[in-house]
């Protein structure tokens, strides 16, 4: 499994070549997300005249919103539509020429871009963290953190099986760019990347948790803010698990009946 | 060491007619094309053998190479490489193959190629010192010591292309497919790759297979070719049998003494015929059966000086056959 190590070196090294778009990505990404939250949010709470809602303090909400395109990108991977592109101009070739693992491959370059993810977001955090103080209903604890990254490394398996298996309906449609981009929609609506899931009525809430969306945003981030217990955060990762198994089985069905259909074009 | 038994290939493409009406039917209905990219093709290659896959656009030559290398899966027949089936693509299979793509780069775009090779080493978990000694071997054939740290990308096209030579060959593969390997490069390049094919066989003895549609790659490498035609192959033999499978002629020139005319001479129809005839020489095809006398009607006819016989250009002949068979 030496070759792992070095693909995930190499992956890392790829993003590293171009330094301004690593730059511009790391921090136009947390200043747009937080920018628009900051107006929306501080006009909200000056109208309604309170400073605490729904458990988010203003501070607390903002980091919450700091913490949104990392973590969200941390587990929904690098790009969209690679291996759909791949499958498309005939680049997967070269994966089924080398001795390794498709998926394998794939898995660890997504590895290497999470990890890349998640030392921003310890930049990011520390920064907020060192100009703004901790918000008062924020509640860091070793726990937390412990549960947080275990959240983050079973939701990110099963981010990934499911973009896989999208990806792979590129096999039959060629394009499946727009399918892409409606699934990140539904994550960033439905998943709590826009708005809260403490926001919405409490019965969509309840709907919401059974689905796999809000396991990539907003649970992550909560149980790293602390706001999660211990009962609610076990119940959250059995629903992941049920997820990704779902989706793992999915993708290698996928993949066997999708291969018979790949003609290698541009060669 | 290659094996393929009466293997067939069809693809389905959609056919749309031109125009934005049409376009906008295809939305709804779909018109498909079978395409029989391969008839019932056969083929057996020996270790050591360099076979030329050579075929017009469109005859199979490409969809072939894909079936032995794994990637895509025929309708029927069998392959059998190495003693494995490539579609099932095990990594035994995989450690020992190379397929080198002329229109296709395999390397990462935005690494040097010094990167990509330790990747290479890894993914085929080539020994530190076998490692060593291929890549200098073969960076030192191709000349290209000086480029290993520069960014893919930012390489000129033949650099390029020896740089996926070296990626596709550090492993030492048993079996190597070239697909146009030389497809786009300048005669020097095309040049020292030729030379650096035939040096690698020399050093490690594999099975090639190369398809290419420059005739002097074939000439230069391989003795052995196999012609296919609209997915089917109609010649599989050597490189020199192909001039007396096909042509029924030979060539014969004359060089004429004091720069005489040839104006007024004239072949009879049975011997052959006159391809060119110019103040002090003529050239002349004549039947193989009459090749004596169309040579003693030369000599008797005209005041010669000197004459030669020659076989018709090979790469005349090949794409002749391409052509019409």
């Amino acid at each position: 499994m030496r070759w792992s190590v070095q693909v995930f070196s190499t992956e890392l090294r790829k993003i590293f070549a171009y330094r301004i778009d690593f730059w511009i990505q790391f921090v136009m990404s947390v200043l747009a997300n937080v920018g628009v939250a900051y107006f929306l949010w501080r006009a909200i709470f000056d109208y309604k005249g309170v400073e605490v809602m729904r458990g988010y303090t203003f501070t607390g909400l903002m980091l919450y919103y700091v913490m949104v395109p990392l973590v969200s990108r941390m587990i929904q991977g690098p790009g969209l539509g690679i291996v759909a592109h791949e499958i498309y101009d005939g680049s997967l070739t070269r994966y089924l020429i080398y001795p390794v693992s498709f998926f394998g491959f794939k898995y660890v370059q997504y590895a290497a871009n999470t990890f890349l993810f998640f030392v921003q977001l310890i930049i990011a955090s520390t920064i907020f963290l060192l100009l703004f103080g901790t918000p008062e209903d924020v509640q860091f604890q070793f726990s937390s953190m412990v549960m947080g990254f275990i959240a983050v490394f079973c939701a990110g398996f099963m981010a990934f099986t499911l973009s896989t298996v999208l990806e792979m309906t590129a096999f039959w449609a060629e394009k499946v760019w727009s399918l892409l981009v409606m699934m990140r929609f539904a994550v960033s609506l439905l998943g709590g990347g826009m708005i809260p899931l403490a926001f919405f009525p409490e019965k969509i809430q309840t709907v919401l948790t059974m689905l796999p969306f809000v396991y990539v945003t907003s649970f992550p981030i909560n149980t790293f803010l602390g706001k999660v217990s211990f009962n609610n955060w076990l119940q959250g990762i059995s629903i992941i698990m049920v997820w990704a198994g779902t989706f793992f089985l999915l993708s290698r069905l996928v993949w066997h009946r999708g291969k018979y259909q790949y003609t290698g074009v541009g060669i | 060491m290659i094996s393929v038994d009466k293997v067939c290939k069809t693809f389905r493409v959609h056919k749309k007619e031109p125009g934005l009406i049409n376009s906008i039917k295809s939305l709804f209905v779909r018109n498909w094309q079978e395409n029989k990219a391969l008839k019932e093709v056969s083929l057996q290659v020996n270790e050591g053998e360099i076979v030329g896959l050579v075929g017009a656009n469109g005859a199979g030559k490409t969809t072939l190479v894909k079936i032995l290398s794994g990637i895509i899966h025929p309708d029927s027949g069998s392959v059998d490489v190495l003693g494995f089936n490539p579609w099932h693509r095990k990594s035994a299979y995989r450690k020992q193959i190379a397929l080198v793509m002329g229109q296709k780069a395999q390397l990462w775009w935005d690494l040097p190629a010094a990167d990509c090779f330790l990747l290479l080493r890894e993914i085929y978990q080539i020994p530190q010192e076998q490692y060593n000694k291929n890549l200098s071997f073969l960076s030192e054939t191709l000349n290209v010591e000086k480029q290993m740290h520069v960014q893919i990308r930012r390489l000129s096209l033949g650099e390029r292309m020896k740089m996926e030579l070296i990626a596709t060959l550090l492993h030492n593969p048993r079996v190597v497919f070239f697909d146009e390997p030389t497809i786009g490069l300048d005669l020097t390049a095309q040049r020292a790759i030729r030379q650096f094919i035939l040096e690698y066989r020399q050093a490690h003895n594999p099975a090639m297979i190369i398809t290419s549609h420059y005739m002097e790659d074939i000439e230069k490498l391989c003795k052995r070719i196999v012609v296919l035609r609209n997915g089917a192959i109609v010649f599989d033999g050597k490189l020199n049998d192909i001039v007396h499978h096909f042509t029924t002629y030979k060539i014969v020139s004359a060089t004429l003494k004091e720069g005489k005319e040839v104006s007024e001479f004239t072949l009879p129809k049975e011997l052959g015929s006159i391809i060119k005839g110019e103040k002090g020489s003529v050239r002349i095809k004549a039947r193989r059966e009459s090749l004596a006398e169309a040579a003693s009607f030369l000599l008797n006819q005209l005041p010669v000086n000197d004459i030669t016989i020659q076989e018709e250009d090979i790469s005349t002949i090949i794409e002749k056959v391409i052509r019409e068979g």
